[in-house]
Order: C-alpha cells, then sequence, then structure tokens
C-alpha cells in the first residue's frame, strides 16, 4: 500500500499517486490507489469481480484518465499524453482478443500497431517479425486471424501489441478460456519476455498463475488496495483474502490445513509441499 | 452414454486431468479438439425457408436480421463525427447499409438499413425523422443490394449500387423534408451535402467492410 | 458519446398506461393534423397542447431538457433558413446585400418551425411513455409478422450491447496507438475500419449463437403461437382513440367541408 522505500526513481516506471477514478455512470471504481510499479517487475493485481482492476489498468496507457490524483508513466504526468504516445511504453492486452483483430493475415495484424507509432517500413517489418517469433506464431502467420483458435487469437492479440515493443505489458486475463496446455505456453511465454526485461502486470483470477508466476501481488477491494506484498506473503493471510473474495490455490489451502502438523503456510507450488512434507518426514 | 440425474462435465483434455480432485462427484468426458479447428459462423445465407410446417423464416435468418439492424443502429448512433447543418450529424451509419446490401443482399440491406437507421433516429430522439429514413435507407440498402451483386460483385457493380442507392436515399430526405415535415426549400437544400459526403464515405467504408469481414470469416460465403 | 440515453422511463401516467397501437394513431393523426394546419396562431395551439402532454409524459427534467434543446435548436434554424430561399411577398424587412427578407416569408418561415417543433415533440412523448417492447408488441399485434417482429425486438436487445461493444473495441484499437480523432474526415473514416470489423465479425458470431439458442428454444416450432402478455384495447383506450379522432377530424371538416381558414 506505501510506496516502497526502496523504489528508486530511475527503476520506477509506472506511479500511482492517490489515483481516484468515477464512471460517468456515477460508480466509484477507484477510490484512492497508490501503486508504484518497478521495471522488471512480474506484478499479479487480484481481487473480485467489479473490484476495479480492469480500472486501474487502463489509467497505465491513459484510455482512462484519474478523476482525482496522479498517474505517471516512466516519470511523467500520463495525463499530458495521449494514448498513442503512451502505448509505446505501455501495451494493453485486452480481456477478449476479438476485440483487436481485425486484418487478413496474422502477420498484417501483427504490423498494425507499429505502423501506428510511425514507424518506417523495415522497422515495421523487423518488430512485426521479432513478435511473431517470440509468441511462437511464425507456421500461421498468413492466415487470417480470426479463423483461428481462441489461444492462437490470443497469442496474436498480444503479438501485435508487444510489436510496438513496450516496456510494460498489461495482460487483461490472459488465460479465461483457455484449456491448461494452451495457458501453461502462453505463461511461459510470459515469462520469457519478463526474463527479458518486460515489466508484466497480470490481471487475472487464477491464483494458481499468480503463485507460480507473478513475484508481487496487489489484491483490490472495492476500488482500493487492500493488500501490496511479495506473493509468498500475500497466500498467509486466509482472512483478508476471503474479505476480497479470494481463494489461495489449493495447495496453499492444503498447507495451511496441514499447518498443525508443521508444514508452513506460504507454500506456492505441489513441489514445494512434497519438498516440505518429505522434509518433515527425515525429521 | 448419460444417466439419469448424472452430472456430466465437458472439457478440452488437456483441463481433464485436473478435475479428479474435484469435489462434485460427476462424470467427465474429455472432448479432444482439432488444433485448427475453423470456428462455426452463418453459413448459410440467409433465405425465407420454403415449405416445412414453419410458415416462418428460418432462425438464422432472424438472428441475422435481428443482430444487422442492431448493429446498424449502434454504429449510427456511436460513430458521430460531429458535423453542424440539419441533423446535426454525420455518421458512419451509413457504411453499415452498404455492408448489409453487399454482404447479405438487397433483402438484408433493405430492412437491416431502413429498420436500424430509423430505430437509431428513434433513439437519439430524432423520432420525427424515423418514417422517412426507413424509406429512404430502406430503399438505398434495397437498390445498392440488387445491382452491387449483379455479375457476382464486380467493382463497377458495387460503385453503380452505391450512387443508384445513394441517390434514392438523398432524393427521399429531401422531397420528405421539404414537402412532408415542411422544413422549407432551404433547410432541405442545406442537408443535402452532408448526406452526398456520408453516401460517398460510408459507400467506401461499407465496401471495404464486406471485402475485409469475408476475407476474415471465409465460411460467409458469397 | 458513450452508452445509450434511455428516453423512456417507467413511470404511471395515463400516456404510460395507453395502448401503444393508440399512441401510434396518436403522433400519426396529430402530424396530420399539424400538417394540415396553415394559420401560425392555430399551431401554436396545437404546440401548446403538445408541450402540455409532454408535462403530464412526467419525463425527468434531465430527459425533457435533452428533447427540448433539439427542438428548440431546430426550430430557430429553419425560421432562419426560411427567408433566406423564400423571398416572394411584399414589404420587404431588411436586406442583407442582395437578400431581401420579407415579412410573408419570415411569418411562414415561424409557422413552418412551430409544424416541425409539433412534430419533433411528438415523438418524444412517444418514446418517453413507450417501452421498446412495447413498441414491437404494438408493431406485431398491427400486423407485423411475428418473426420480423422478434427479430425487431432481438434488434432492440442488441443494441446497447453493441454499443459497449464498439467502445470497448475503440479502446482495444487505441491501445495499439490508432488515433480516432486525427486527421480529415476521410482519414477517420478509414480509422473506423479497424472497430468496425472487429464489432461485425463478434456480431454475426452473436448471431450464430442466437439461432441455435433460438432453435433450441423452439422458435417456430407452431405456426399458431401464443404470446405471454398480450396487449389489449382498455374503455379508456377507446375513449382516447376517440378523442385523437375527433381532434383531427374536427379541423379537418371545418377546414375541407366549410373552408374555414385554419
Ligand atoms: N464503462 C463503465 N461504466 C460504468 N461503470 C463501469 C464501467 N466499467 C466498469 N464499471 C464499474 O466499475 C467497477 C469496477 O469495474 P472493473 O471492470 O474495473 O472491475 P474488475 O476488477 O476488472 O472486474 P472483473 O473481475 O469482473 O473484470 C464495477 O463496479 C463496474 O460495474
Ligand atoms: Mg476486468
Amino acid at each position: 500500500m506505501i510506496p516502497r522505500p526502496d523504489a528508486d526513481s530511475e527503476d520506477r516506471v509506472i506511479f500511482l499517486r492517490d489515483a481516484k477514478f468515477t464512471y460517468e455512470s456515477g460508480v466509484e471504481a477507484l477510490k484512492g490507489v497508490t501503486l508504484v510499479i518497478d521495471k522488471g517487475e512480474y506484478l499479479a493485481v487480484v481481487g473480485g469481480n467489479g473490484s476495479g482492476k480492469t480500472t486501474l489498468a487502463k489509467h497505465l496507457n491513459g484510455l482512462l484518465r484519474p478523476t482525482g490524483g496522479q498517474v505517471l508513466v516512466m516519470g511523467v504526468q500520463a495525463s499530458t499524453r495521449t494514448v498513442a504516445e503512451l502505448a509505446r511504453v505501455v501495451g494493453y492486452v485486452f480481456q477478449n482478443p476479438d476485440h483487436q483483430l481485425f486484418c487478413r493475415t496474422v502477420h498484417d495484424e501483427v504490423s498494425f500497431g507499429p505502423a501506428n507509432i510511425g514507424l518506417d517500413g523495415p522497422e515495421v517489418k523487423r518488430r512485426a517479425d521479432r513478435a511473431i517469433a517470440v509468441m511462437n506464431l511464425s507456421d500461421i502467420r498468413d492466415r487470417p486471424p480470426l479463423s483461428l483458435t481462441l489461444g492462437l487469437r490470443r497469442r496474436v492479440s498480444i503479438a501485435s501489441v508487444i510489436a510496438m515493443e513496450p516496456q510494460v505489458l498489461v495482460l487483461d486475463e490472459p488465460t479465461t478460456g483457455l484449456d491448461a496446455r494452451e495457458a501453461d505456453e502462453l505463461m511461459a511465454i510470459i515469462r520469457r519476455l519478463n526474463d527479458e526485461g518486460t515489466t508484466i502486470v497480470l490481471i487475472t483470477h487464477e491464483m494458481k498463475l499468480v503463485a507460480e508466476h507473478a513475484n508481487r501481488v496487489v489484491v483490490m477491494m472495492d476500488g482500493k488496495v487492500v493488500l501490496d506484498s511479495d506473493t509468498r506473503g500475500a497466500f498467509s493471510d486466509l482472512g483478508l483474502l476471503r474479505r476480497s473474495k479470494l481463494l489461495p490455490p489449493p495447495v496453499t489451502q492444503l498447507a495451511h490445513r496441514l499447518s498443525q502438523i508443521g508444514v508452513s503456510k506460504d507454500i506456492l507450488t505441489p513441489q514445494e509441499l512434497v519438498f516440505e512434507l518429505t522434509r518433515g518426514d527425515d525429521q | 452414454m448419460v444417466f439419469r440425474s448424472e452430472f456430466v462435465v465437458l472439457m478440452p483434455c488437456s483441463t481433464a486431468p485436473q478435475v479428479r480432485f474435484n469435489v462434485y462427484p460427476c462424470h467427465v468426458v474429455s472432448v479432444g479438439v482439432a488444433e485448427d479447428e475453423q470456428r462455426d459462423v452463418v453459413k448459410e445465407k440467409p433465405r425465407i425457408l420454403s415449405g416445412g410446417d414453419s410458415k416462418f423464416v428460418s432462425p438464422r435468418t432472424v438472428a441475422l436480421y435481428g443482430v444487422l439492424t442492431a448493429l446498424t443502429a449502434a454504429i449510427t448512433y456511436m460513430t458521430v463525427i460531429p458535423f453542424p447543418p440539419t441533423r446535426g450529424y454525420f455518421n458512419l451509419g451509413e457504411a453499415m447499409v452498404f455492408f448489409s446490401a453487399f454482404t447479405f443482399g438487397w433483402r438484408a440491406g433493405a430492412i437491416c438499413g431502413g429498420v436500424g437507421s430509423a430505430a437509431a433516429d428513434l433513439l437519439a430522439g430524432f423520432g420525427m425523422f424515423a418514417p422517412t429514413t426507413l424509406v429512404a435507407k430502406g430503399a438505398e440498402g434495397l437498390v445498392a443490394g440488387t445491382i452491387g451483386r449483379m455479375k457476382g460483385g464486380k467493382p463497377w457493380a458495387y460503385a453503380l449500387g452505391i450512387i443508384c442507392g445513394g441517390a434514392c436515399m438523398i432524393t427521399t430526405y429531401f422531397l420528405s423534408e421539404w414537402l412532408l415535415l415542411d422544413f422549407g426549400l432551404g433547410a432541405a437544400i442545406a442537408e443535402i451535402p452532408t448526406n452526398i459526403a456520408q453516401v460517398t464515405i460510408g459507400g467506401a467504408v461499407g465496401t471495404l467492410l464486406s471485402h475485409y469481414v469475408k476475407q476474415s470469416m471465409p465460411s460467409l460465403g458469397r | 458519446m458513450t452508452g445509450f440515453l434511455d428516453l423512456y422511463s417507467e413511470k404511471d401516467t395515463f400516456l404510460h398506461r395507453l395502448d401503444p397501437r393508440v399512441k401510434l394513431l396518436a403522433v400519426a393523426l396529430i402530424s396530420v393534423l399539424a400538417f394540415i394546419l396553415t394559420e401560425l396562431l392555430y399551431l401554436v395551439v396545437l404546440l401548446c397542447f403538445i408541450l402540455l402532454l409532454l408535462v403530464l409524459a412526467r419525463s425527468s427534467y434531465g430527459k425533457a431538457f435533452f428533447a427540448l434543446k433539439f427542438v428548440v435548436r431546430f426550430m430557430i434554424l429553419i425560421t432562419l433558413l426560411w427567408p433566406l430561399f423564400d423571398r416572394s411577398g411584399a414589404p420587404v424587412l431588411f436586406s442583407i446585400g442582395p437578400l431581401d427578407i420579407t415579412e410573408p416569408a419570415v411569418w411562414r418561415g415561424a409557422t413552418s418551425a412551430v409544424r416541425v417543433g409539433c412534430f419533433a415533440t411528438l415523438w418524444y412523448i412517444l418514446m418517453f411513455t413507450t417501452s421498446q417492447r412495447d413498441l414491437v408488441r404494438a408493431l406485431v399485434k398491427l400486423g407485423l409478422r411475428f418473426d420480423y417482429g422478434l427479430a425487431l425486438a432481438i434488434s432492440f436487445r442488441f443494441i446497447p450491447t453493441f454499443g459497449l461493444t464498439i467502445e470497448s473495441i475503440k479502446d482495444a484499437q487505441r491501445a495499439r496507438a490508432l488515433e480516432l480523432d486525427k486527421g480529415s474526415i476521410l482519414r477517420r473514416s478509414r480509422n473506423y475500419v479497424s472497430i468496425l470489423v472487429p464489432t461485425i465479425v463478434y456480431a454475426l458470431r452473436t448471431a450464430d449463437t442466437l439461432a441455435l439458442t433460438l432453435q433450441s428454444r423452439a422458435y417456430g416450432a407452431f405456426s399458431n403461437r401464443t404470446y405471454l402478455r398480450e396487449i389489449r384495447m382498455r374503455a379508456s383506450d377507446y375513449v382516447a382513440m376517440t378523442v385523437v379522432v375527433l381532434i383531427l377530424l374536427l379541423p379537418a371538416l371545418a377546414k375541407y367541408i366549410y373552408g374555414v381558414q385554419i
């Protein structure tokens, strides 16, 4: 909740200071959010339906402007920049890939963003090719994107955003509707992007993904950030999670149940639990 | 096989193994999906069902017409590019009229164009124009759909369709505003340039849309 | 423009309770009356009567203001434009360069403006007091085939949905650095293609699902279908209908049979 003291301004890519937002309909979706995101972080934003995650994310690239407080992107007031300008820095992947796809081929689709930000031909092509390679889409680069399966369509939509080579990538529920294998593949690719230095902001309802991938968790409830900690710490307070309409992944729940027999509560993955239990046997 | 009171879950095979830990006593059926499975989209050309024991048009047609009509209205309403003269708005609704006509034929063009645009007028509060719009845009869709799809939709046919359809629309509005609604010659003439711009741009965008959408959804066919 | 202002509001006035068919008839007949009246005075009386109905419709101030703003703007525009194109008549009031503004033309402009005010306000009252559902029902009762009525109902149902879809798609493309409010009208329209294509594809997929839904809910299984809610004319509806018919009939008789100048 409080900006972390070690957040030195060089590394700070996004800074929300007491950001508030009220929709025209009168819904107060953000009630004063303060949040610092550093370069290279893998941040998960979680919270119940209607807690304001999407609203928060839309502030990061200027699709929504705060009605109170400030949003700074790379140290610059977001309100002084157009969405098109911010899009070079903050890529936003919408939940529904079908809301983005319209071109004849995957390659055209991926080139759309870079062309919009006024790059020249060869550079557009370089970026599009790179994005297609990163998302493993080379085989289908000439297929019409709308006829692909959901998993592939989602990858195309992500490719079309990372082709603009943003420093921050915001993903709004990227795995909904995907089966386990597609989701795993997607998450592996996102992991790789993060390893290469892209800051990831992942909005999701799946705690398993959060536990396995994120290194920091922000829990939202009713338009406020109620918890901001590293992933391990986030899952130790079951009461708070429950009040935010969330459940930790089954493994962590199991670990909480097993805590009487000495299992530590901050288990995130099955491997850790196995390790913890076998260690218990040794003793 | 499904038994009475059974709880059956259909899911892709790769997710199925996780479900075994589920608390519900259920019967999991894993279904494999071909990698490059094409999505099922509106395949049939809309047509009036002949024969059968139903005197209604097919459900596909009802759904298609309903949705196209809603689209026309929503796009008319949402894509307003401010422009001063009489009706006070320049919009891309025209593009949807031409799109429906070129993609699905004159019947869709007439119904969706006419009703959709009239509905937009009603909802936006220009109800007074709704009857005129119904006739004007309906005629536009009908004419554009008939001419534009001649000879399998050659470029000149589209162009001719846009010109004739647009002429019908502009004339209808002009006559109605001049003689029926009695705005006076001045106001009726003042709207003609907006309408011409709207037809030109709407026609171009509508043709592009028809082209793009047919390409993205090959199953739409001709 | 975001979202739709729903003109209709749920109230319990006699205008709301009136059979929608009678309301449609009233809009048509009173429009005809406005059309045949030529004297400014009588048109003003008619407009006052219609405004009284608007008050009786008890719409919220916001909506009434929205409607009146449009109507008044329109009336002013017509009053101003009329004399520019109609330069007949004797006393020239004043001249702007080569243009002579004559007194009869100004009066005719005002007359036309009031008439248009009547037309416009009538439709507002209809939309303020009639839900879309009732409108469709009335049309079906008036002879629109059930299947087309259903298509119409479906379309009313989906207009706001597609409105939201368009908004969302707009945002999605803006996030890919698309700039909609830049450049000429031609360029902007071209940019809209990237919004309209996903919208249309989404809509056609919706149509696909919808067709299956209709089938699975036994659409068209029987030709003689029944309806859960029937609209029925009540005594008050007949009274209202008679009044509306008389409102048209009496002035029409006066004008065309007895030759009264109205
Ligand atoms: N366009 C809008 N207009 C008005 N209110 C909105 C709009 N979008 C969202 N809201 C409201 O703002 C609040 C926060 O919504 P938001 O979409 O940010 O939640 P969310 O955390 O993303 O939820 P979900 O998990 O369902 O995606 C909700 O109460 C929602 O109803
Ligand atoms: Mg959301």
